[in-house]
C-alpha cells in the first residue's frame, strides 16, 4: 500500500472518530497499521488469530467504541466463523479493511490457484453472512 | 464443585454495573438463573467468549467484566489467551469452567494432556488460579498486576 492511500485511509478514519486499529499483521496493508500504530490518535491491539480478532471488536463496538480491522483476504476467510456471529447474530457495527488479492496486476506471488479463490470466495460468502461490503479498486484521483 | 453452586455464589460477589459474558454452554441458563438483571451478555458461541469480553474490557476500562467460558469453548480458539495476555487489560476476570466434557457427550483434552492454566502461563498471562476457592479468584482478579485468569475445576 502506498504512502498517499494509508494517508487518504488514516484521515477518513479520524473524521469517523474511528480510533481503535485492530489488526493481525499481513503484508499488503503493514504500511496502514504501521502508521496507526505510531499515530497517537489510535489504540493499536494486534490480534493472534482473525476469530479472535472479530470478536474483540465486536465486544469494543457494541461497548461504544469505534473499531477498525485491519485484514487480508485470507485472514477475513479465517475469520468467518466470528463474522457470523458477530455480524448476523450480534450486529455489531465494525469496519474491516481487508486487502484485495487476485485481479489483475496482482505481482503478489502467491499461487494462481490461491489467487483464484481468494478473488471468487468473498461476494459469495460476504454475502451469504449479510454483510455489505464494497471493492475499492481505484484511487482517489 | 458443582457448577450451579460455583455460579450462584459467583454472582453473589458482582455488583449492578459489572459486565458478564458466558459462552454457549451450561454457562448460559445457569447464569441467567443466578443474574436474570444486570449487564449481561449470553451465550457466545464457539471460541467467542473470551475475546468479545476483552472488547467490552477496552470499551469500558473502568468497569470490571467477568467472561464465564467453558474448556471446549476456549480450546476452540485458545490463541484468544494470547491476545488477552498482550492487550493486558485491568478489569478483566476470566472465569473456565473446566467440566473436561463437550455438554453430555465425550470428554475434553483437559481430561488428558492438556491444561489450560498453564496455557494461560504459556500465553503469558502472569495472574493465573487453578481450584474451586472461587471467592479468592475473584478477589484475585481484582491485583492490580493488570494479568488475569482462572481456572476453577466445576463440574
Amino acid at each position: 500500500m502506498d504512502q498517499h492511500s494509508v494517508q487518504v485511509i488514516i484521515e477518513t478514519l479520524k473524521e469517523e472518530g474511528i480510533d481503535l486499529a485492530v489488526t493481525l499483521p499481513e503484508e499488503p496493508t503493514f504500511a496502514l497499521t504501521e502508521a496507526m500504530r505510531e499515530d497517537p490518535f489510535f489504540q493499536a491491539v494486534t490480534v493472534a488469530g482473525e476469530g479472535n480478532g472479530l470478536a474483540f471488536c465486536a465486544g469494543a463496538a457494541l461497548g461504544g467504541r469505534r473499531v477498525v480491522f485491519v485484514t487480508g483476504i485470507a485472514g477475513l476467510l479465517v475469520g468467518t466463523w466470528a463474522l457470523s456471529q458477530m455480524g448476523m447474530v450480534y450486529g455489531a457495527p465494525i469496519l474491516i479493511l481487508a486487502s484485495y488479492r487476485g485481479d489483475f496486476g496482482d505481482h503478489s506471488g502467491i499461487p494462481g490457484s490461491q489467487l483464484l479463490m481468494f478473488k471468487q470466495w468473498p461476494s459469495c460468502c460476504l454475502g451469504a453472512l449479510r454483510v455489505p461490503y464494497r471493492v475499492v479498486n481505484q484511487k482517489r484521483p | 464443585m458443582k457448577r450451579f453452586d460455583c455460579l450462584k455464589f459467583l454472582a453473589s460477589l458482582v455488583d449492578e454495573h459489572m459486565f458478564a459474558v458466558t459462552s454457549l454452554s451450561t454457562n448460559a441458563p445457569f447464569w441467567f438463573n443466578v443474574r436474570p438483571q444486570g449487564p449481561n451478555f449470553f451465550a457466545l458461541n464457539m471460541g467467542l467468549c473470551l475475546p468479545f469480553a476483552l472488547g467490552l474490557a477496552v470499551a469500558f476500562p473502568k468497569r470490571k467484566i467477568l467472561a464465564i467460558d467453558s474448556d471446549g469453548s476456549l480450546m476452540n480458539d485458545s490463541s484468544s489467551l494470547i491476545t488477552v495476555a498482550d492487550v493486558n487489560p485491568g478489569n478483566l476476570v476470566a472465569f473456565v469452567m473446566d467440566n473436561g466434557a463437550y455438554a453430555f457427550m465425550s470428554s475434553t483434552f483437559t481430561t488428558r494432556r492438556t491444561d489450560l492454566a498453564k496455557m494461560a502461563q504459556g500465553a503469558g498471562i502472569a495472574k493465573r488460579q487453578y481450584g474451586q476457592d472461587v471467592g479468592g479468584i475473584f478477589r484475585g482478579g481484582e491485583a492490580s498486576d493488570g494479568k488475569h485468569g482462572s481456572d476453577p475445576h466445576c463440574r
